[in-house]
């Protein structure tokens, strides 16, 4: 009130000059600190969302211990789950870079079977193997999510502590792209806690459906033909097809690439010869591509660190194979949470896209592999 | 109090009135901001379906999703038709729904 009466008793150009002067205050501020106040809102934003990251983190964490204590007694439960969750691997070193897939294969074996180990150790009550998988998946997740959060925190605090006006822009750009990340990972922990087939799980998907097709005539299956991976023998069109699937229907994805290299050597060493080779897999699409639409290509259709596809690479140029890739496009949240059904619609067209193929580039009576690449997770 | 005001407001010069339209709608850009911006945050829960298919005689049938359901498992439910065993073929999940 003080300062309004004030106002008031100065005449009309002694109160001009208070607003102008006022303007040409506000505009030296902006000059001056301009930087500084953009820092400090920009500091603002990001802080909130890696506050509702920290939030997802905990939900993720809880969840997944809470479905590990259906099956467990154990007391220290939440320190070993912690363990896990904080838990890492380290990369080869790529300075000398021959051998290094050989390596690399070695060091995420390790990897995978001990994370494996440690989950089963923790679980006391009699589990079907396959919940135990899932859980193991939920566990990835988990720390997907988990490291994410440390990674950006890291940085965040970072900026605050130096008052570094560039890390803290780079963060209000990444932070709104790598918050939907982290939500994909939120919901792929739920998705993997009910045990539902995911985006990723087209290719095992396929790979089900075209063994089960009424056209196919089921004529042997090999279950664990290499590990956690089945190859199934059907006959279809008058061609022999190895359909290749990670087992299920616990989360996980087997080794497609070890099977298909020994698929082949196994092959030439009964007399026999494989033809083609087909790929089946889930690719990350552009924002403006349509989820479930099917692009045909060559190559190996395979994600992951790369050893797999090392694998095949290798053997199909070894022998000369064809190598056809089909791909079906999906976002990274539909990819890793419950299926879409517009992906799930997908498979006929997929099938049938198989079908098309199989026909125009083999002969009769050839002997080809259709490796459906993908997590197993909810199809047996 | 609504005195000063009205009298204030009475007296006020353009450049002040253009002061006071500025901050106000940089308050409005900010709100707008703010709001776009939660609601592009919010978590949606999907709803999953589980599809089967009687074994004996093909007729399918869609329910929610169960836990421990899982593609290729005969649940133990019955077909209506003709008591046949279903099998889950198919489990996707719909358009989400928002919470909260
Ligand atoms: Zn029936």
């Amino acid at each position: 009130m003080l300062v309004i009466n004030l106002i008031l008793q100065i005449g009309g150009d002694e109160y001009n000059l208070i607003i102008q002067s006022l303007y040409l205050l506000l505009f030296l501020i902006l000059i001056f600190f301009g930087q500084r106040i953009q820092f400090h809102i920009a500091l603002i934003e990001v802080g909130g969302l890696i506050k509702q990251l920290n939030v997802m983190r905990t939900m993720a964490r809880k969840d997944t211990l809470h479905e590990i204590k259906k099956y467990s007694e154990r007391k220290d439960l939440e320190l070993e789950v912690d363990r896990l969750i904080n838990s890492f691997m380290i990369q080869p070193e790529s300075l000398d870079p021959a051998g290094i897939v050989r390596k690399l294969e070695h060091i995420l074996n390790l990897r995978e079977n001990k994370f494996l180990n440690d989950i089963k150790k923790l679980i006391t009550k009699k589990t079907l193997e396959y919940k135990i998988r899932n859980i193991g998946n939920m566990l990835e997740a988990t720390l997907a999510l988990n490291t994410l959060y440390k990674v950006l925190e890291h940085y965040y605090l970072l900026a605050k502590k130096t008052g570094n006006f560039y890390l803290v822009a780079q963060l209000q750009m990444l932070v709104p792209l790598l918050f939907n990340e982290a939500k994909a990972y939120l919901h792929a922990v739920t998705a993997f806690k009910f045990g539902t087939p995911i985006g990723d799980s087209i290719g095992p998907l396929v790979a089900y459906n075209l063994i089960h097709d009424k056209a196919s005539y089921l004529i042997d299956i090999k279950k664990d033909y290499v590990k956690d991976t089945d190859v199934y023998t059907i006959k279809r069109n008058n061609r022999i097809l190895h359909v290749v699937k990670a087992q299920g229907p616990g989360g996980n994805v087997g080794k497609p690439g070890e099977a298909i290299k020994r698929l082949i050597e196994n092959r030439k060493n009964d007399g026999s010869e494989i033809k083609l080779v087909i790929m089946i897999d889930a690719a990350l699409k552009l924002e403006g591509e349509k989820s479930g639409s099917v692009a045909e290509g060559v190559g190996a259709a395979i994600g992951g660190i790369g050893v797999e596809k090392f694998k095949i690479e290798e053997e199909v140029t070894k022998y000369n194979i064809p190598i056809i890739a089909l791909v079906i496009k999906e976002s990274f949240l539909e990819a890793i949470t419950t299926i879409k059904k517009d992906i799930a619609d997908s498979i006929k067209n997929i099938i049938s896209r198989i079908d098309h193929i199989i026909l125009s580039e083999s002969k009769e009576n050839d002997e080809i592999i259709i490796a459906g690449v993908g997590n197993s997770i909810g199809v047996l | 109090m609504i005195n000063y005001i009205v009298y204030f407001i009475g007296d006020l010069s353009l450049n002040s009135v253009i002061l006071i339209l500025l901050i106000l709608f940089i308050i409005f850009l900010l709100f707008s901001d703010i709001l776009k911006r939660s609601s592009a945050m919010k978590l949606s829960k999907p709803i999953i379906k589980t599809e089967l298919i009687c074994v004996r005689c093909g007729f399918k049938y869609v329910r929610n999703f169960k836990e421990d359901d899982f593609i290729s498992k005969t649940t133990g439910e019955k077909c209506e038709r003709c008591g046949g065993i279903l099998r889950i073929y198919r489990i996707y999940s719909m358009e989400e729904k928002r919470v909260k």
